[in-house]
C-alpha cells in the first residue's frame, strides 16, 4: 500500500504524466485492483499513443491483462489483442495472446497462425511490465501445440524437441514438452492417433497444453 | 473551474487515501461511489459500492476505443446484468484507510430480478432513530427499469451484515425513475430530492403498504414534499443529487456537494459525459448562501461522490473514479476560500463543452422561416441541431398533438428534435440504448417517453401497439450511432406497415468513407415511397449528415431535392435571406 499510496499522490499532483499513470495501475494491478489498473494503464496508452509506441502497446495489453484475470469477457479480450496489435503489429506479445485464445477453443488454425505470425518478432526488448509473456519460446511452444491439430504432425514432433534444448523455459512448460516428446514419439500412424484428446494434467499449473494420443 | 480539488485538498494539508476491497472478493471489477457517516463516537463508517463490472472508458484523444466504443461496462459475457453488492466498512479515522467491511447481505428481502441493473446503487448510509439505514435507488423489480429510492435497515455486529428491512419510497405524482435524494443527516426521514429549485421530502415509515410485482412482494412506504422552492438558479446543466445534506457551521447552515453531467458526442459520433461537481450551501432556512463553481475531483471524466462528512477542521468526501476506484479525500474546510463560487448577481457562465456543432437556434425576432405554418408566431425557442423540430412542423402546418418515433433519443433537451413537439402536445415513444440519456430523461424531461432499448433489435409494431401509436406516426427520427447503426435500425422498421408523415435520417455522409449508409438508406426510404426533399443537411457548409424526406400522401407542398449530392447548409434551406 505504502508504493500505491506514493503513485497515487503523484498521480494527483501531474494526473497527465503518462508514466506514473501506468506505474499507479501496475500498483493496483499488484493488489487485485484490476479495474482501476484498467483505468490508468488506458489513460497511459491514450497520453502516449503518439509519443512512445513500446509503452503504448504495453498498457494496452495490460487493460487487457486485467480483463483475462477478472475471465468471462473473452470477445472483449479478443477485441482488446486485436487492437494491440493493430497499433503495433511488429511486437510478438499479443500475437501470443491471440495464439492461446484460439487454441483454448480448439481454434487450431487461427492459433497457429498467429503463433507463426509472433514468431516473425522475436527478440525484441523487453516491455516495460509483466503481461504474462514468458518468452519467446512459448510462439515455437504454441506452434508446436497446434501444429499437431492441424495434421503436421511431423513438424509438431520436430518443434516439441527443438523446444527441449531451449534454455530458460519455465519449469512448468518443460514439463509438458517432455511429456509430449516422450509421448509423440510413437512411431504410428493409426487412426487412435489422430483422433486425439486434451487433457487437462492435473499436475499442470498452466494451461492445456497436453496431447494424448 | 477547478480540475483537480484533490491536489488543492493535498496542497493544503489534505490526504488522499483509496479504499479497497481485496481483489479476491471482488474479482478484481469496479470499486466505487463511496458514502461515509461518523457514528456519535468518532467511528467513520463507509458503504462502498461494487460493480459487478469494469469501466471501459477512453479518454483525452480516444485513441483505443474498445470493441464495444469509447464507454462500455465490460460485464460478463454470459451475463449482461450490472450487479451491484455493497460492503460496509468502517474507517480509521486517521487514515482513512478500510479498517474492516462486511457485504452486505441482502437475501432476507431480495426477489428474483428482472432487470438489468441489479442491486441497490450509489447507496448513502446514515442512522436516524439509532437504526442504521443504506438508502439507494433499485430498478431490478420491474421489467420496465422503473427505479425508487430504498431505505433499507441493515443490522451490523462483528460477525454479521444483514438487511433486515427494505420499504420502496414511493411517490406521488408517478414518475419512472427516482435516484440521487441526498438524505438530510440532521433531520430523519427527509431527503432533499431536488436541489434547484430546492425540494425537500419527508418519508413516512409508519405509512406502509405492499405492492406485488412479477416475482414477489415489495413493501412500500410513501412520501410527501414538505418543502419547495421556486427560485431557481440558471445553471447550463442543472443540480442532481450527490452527497448526502450536513450541517455546517455553527449558524444552522447545511452544505452538500451535488453532481452535473455534460453530455457530448466525440468526433466519432459517439455519446460521452463529463461529470462536474460543486459544493452547495444553504442557510438555516433553506436559502441558497453559497454555489461553488464545478470541479473534478481527479481529472477524470466521470467521477461521482455520495460521500460528505466534517471531521474536526476537515472536510471529508468520498467518491468514486471512472466507476473502477474509491477515494477518500481529506481537505481542510479553510481550502473552501480558495475556491471560486458563483456570482448570483451575474449571469453565470457556461461550462465549456466539447460538441460537434452548437445547435442552430430559430430567433423568432430575426429569422423568417421559408416555410411558415400555423401557430409560429408562438414559437419562442426550438431545440433541434438544425431545425428538424421546425421542418417538421413546416411540412404539416405546426400540426398539434401529433406524434413521434425518435430513434437515438440522445438527450433531451439539447439538440433534440422532439422537445419541441412535446411542447406543442405531441406524444410519442423516444428509444436511445444508453441508460445516461434515460437519467437524463427522466431528471430533465420526466413526461417524455424514453424506452431504455436497442433501437436494432425492437419489435417496432409492438412497440406502436404499447405505446398507443397507430400505424401512422407523422414524424419519425432515426439517429443512432454509428451510422451503421441507424442504418440497420432502419431496416428493421416495417416500412411495408408503419407509415410516416416526415422522416429525418442521419447518414453522417460526412464521416461515412465508403458511403454505404447514405446510399443504402436512400435506396430503402424513396423505394417505400418517400421523396427525399432535402439532402445532405449541414450544421455548417462541409458537414453533411442528415437527409429529410416527406410522405407525399400526408405532406403537399414540398418539392423534392434535384442535386442529391449538394450539401446544404440548413440555415440556407429553412430560413430566408
Amino acid at each position: 500500500m505504502d508504493k500505491l499510496n506514493k503513485y497515487l499522490k503523484a498521480y494527483v499532483n501531474d494526473p497527465l504524466d503518462p508514466y506514473i499513470n501506468a506505474q499507479l495501475g501496475e500498483e493496483y494491478e499488484l493488489i487485485g485492483q484490476g479495474a482501476a489498473a484498467l483505468s490508468y494503464f488506458l489513460r497511459a496508452a491514450e497520453l502516449l499513443h503518439d509519443k512512445d509506441p513500446e509503452m503504448t502497446y504495453c498498457c494496452l495489453l495490460k487493460t487487457w491483462k486485467q480483463i483475462h484475470n477478472t475471465t468471462r469477457r473473452e470477445q472483449w479480450e479478443l477485441g482488446q489483442l486485436q487492437t494491440a496489435v493493430a497499433y503495433f503489429p511488429q511486437r510478438p506479445e499479443a500475437y501470443l495472446h491471440l495464439s492461446l485464445h484460439h487454441s483454448k477453443r480448439e481454434e487450431w488454425k487461427e492459433s497457429y497462425m498467429y503463433s507463426c505470425l509472433g514468431l516473425l518478432y522475436q527478440n525484441k526488448s523487453k516491455l516495460p511490465y509483466n503481461i504474462n509473456y514468458p518468452g519467446d519460446y512459448m510462439l515455437l511452444f504454441q506452434k508446436a501445440f497446434t501444429s499437431w491439430y492441424i495434421g503436421q504432425r511431423q513438424e509438431s514432433k520436430k518443434l516439441w524437441s527443438q523446444l527441449e534444448n531451449i534454455k530458460d523455459i519455465l519449469p512448468e512448460h518443460m514439463v509438458i514438452i517432455q511429456h509430449n516428446i516422450k509421448t509423440l514419439g510413437k512411431e504410428t500412424d493409426s487412426l487412435q492417433e489422430i483422433n486425439f484428446k486434451m487433457s487437462v494434467g492435473e499436475n499442470l499449473t498452466t494451461e492445456k497444453y497436453s496431447i494424448i494420443t | 473551474m477547478i480540475d483537480n480539488l484533490a491536489k488543492l485538498a493535498i496542497n493544503s494539508g489534505g490526504s488522499i487515501t483509496p479504499l479497497i476491497i481485496p481483489g479476491e472478493l471482488i474479482d478484481g471489477t469496479g470499486l466505487c461511489n463511496v458514502s461515509l457517516f461518523k457514528e456519535e463516537n468518532g467511528d467513520i463508517i463507509a458503504n462502498i459500492r461494487h460493480v459487478h463490472y469494469t469501466l471501459y472508458h477512453s479518454e483525452f484523444d480516444q485513441k483505443f476505443n474498445c470493441k464495444w466504443g469509447v464507454l462500455s461496462y465490460l460485464n460478463p459475457e454470459d451475463d449482461i446484468h450490472l450487479i451491484t453488492g455493497n460492503y460496509l466498512c468502517k474507517l480509521n479515522p486517521d487514515t482513512l484507510e478500510v479498517d474492516s467491511f462486511q457485504k452486505i447481505d441482502t437475501t432476507k428481502n431480495d426477489i428474483t430480478p428482472i432487470w438489468d441493473f441489479h442491486g441497490l446503487e450509489d447507496v448513502r448510509t446514515f442512522r436516524w432513530d439509532d437504526k442504521l439505514y443504506v438508502c439507494g435507488v433499485r430498478r431490478d423489480v420491474k421489467d420496465n427499469g422503473e427505479g425508487r429510492m430504498e431505505l433499507c435497515e441493515v443490522e451490523w455486529s462483528k460477525n454479521i451484515c444483514i438487511e433486515q428491512t427494505r420499504d420502496r419510497i414511493e411517490v406521488d405524482p408517478h414518475t419512472y425513475l427516482e435516484k440521487n435524494w441526498m438524505p438530510i443527516f440532521d433531520m430523519p426521514y427527509h431527503f432533499v430530492k431536488w436541489a434547484n429549485p430546492l425540494e425537500i421530502v419527508k418519508v413516512n415509515p409508519e405509512d406502509k403498504s405492499t405492492q406485488t410485482v412479477k416475482k414477489g412482494t415489495l413493501n412500500i412506504i410513501s412520501s410527501e414534499t414538505v418543502i419547495k422552492k421556486d427560485d431557481k438558479i440558471n445553471l447550463p446543466l442543472g443540480l442532481r443529487g450527490s452527497s448526502p445534506v450536513i450541517l455546517f457551521g455553527d449558524k444552522g447552515d447545511r452544505m452538500c456537494i451535488t453532481h452535473e453531467t455534460d453530455f457530448f458526442h466525440h468526433p466519432g459520433m459517439m455519446k460521452d459525459a463529463h461529470y462536474y461537481h460543486r459544493f452547495l450551501i444553504w442557510d438555516k432556512d433553506w436559502n441558497v448562501k453559497s454555489l461553488s463553481k464545478p470541479f473534478k475531483f481527479m481529472g477524470a471524466m466521470i467521477e461521482f461522490c455520495c460521500g460528505l462528512l466534517v471531521q474536526d477542521d476537515n472536510l471529508i468526501m468520498s467518491y468514486g473514479y471512472q466507476d473502477n476506484a474509491a477515494y477518500a479525500l481529506k481537505m481542510p474546510i479553510k481550502t473552501l476560500n480558495e475556491l471560486e463560487w458563483e456570482d448570483f448577481s451575474t449571469e453565470i457562465e457556461n461550462i465549456e463543452t466539447t460538441t460537434w456543432h452548437e445547435p442552430l437556434i430559430y430567433n423568432p425576432l430575426t429569422d423568417k422561416l421559408k416555410v411558415p405554418f400555423e401557430g409560429l408566431e408562438n414559437i419562442t425557442k426550438n431545440y433541434s441541431q438544425c431545425y428538424q423540430d421546425m421542418f417538421v412542423l413546416s411540412c404539416l402546418n405546426g400540426k398539434r398533438n401529433g406524434t413521434y418515433l425518435e430513434i437515438g433519443a440522445g438527450h433531451p433537451y439539447y439538440g433534440n428534435n422532439t422537445a419541441l413537439l412535446e411542447e406543442l402536445g405531441w406524444r410519442g415513444a423516444s428509444l436511445d440504448i444508453n441508460p445516461a440519456s434515460g437519467q437524463s430523461w427522466e431528471e430533465n424531461r420526466p413526461n417524455g417517453n424514453f424506452i431504455l432499448q436497442d433501437a436494432i433489435t425492437t419489435d417496432y409494431i409492438q412497440l406502436c401497439k404499447s405505446n398507443g401509436l397507430s400505424r401512422y406516426i407523422d414524424y419519425l427520427q432515426l439517429d443512432i450511432d454509428p451510422s451503421y447503426n441507424t442504418l440497420q435500425a432502419l431496416k428493421n422498421i416495417p416500412l411495408d406497415v408503419l407509415e410516416f408523415g416526415v422522416i429525418t435520417y442521419e447518414h453522417d455522409f460526412y464521416i461515412d468513407k465508403d458511403e454505404t449508409c447514405r446510399k443504402e438508406s436512400r435506396e430503402i426510404l424513396q423505394n417505400a415511397g418517400y421523396i427525399l426533399v432535402a439532402s445532405n443537411i449541414s450544421p455548417d457548409k462541409n458537414s453533411p449528415y442528415e437527409d429529410w424526406y416527406i410522405n407525399p400522401k400526408y405532406v403537399k407542398g414540398y418539392k423534392n431535392e434535384e442535386k442529391f449530392e449538394k450539401i446544404l447548409f440548413a440555415k440556407d434551406y429553412m430560413i430566408n435571406g
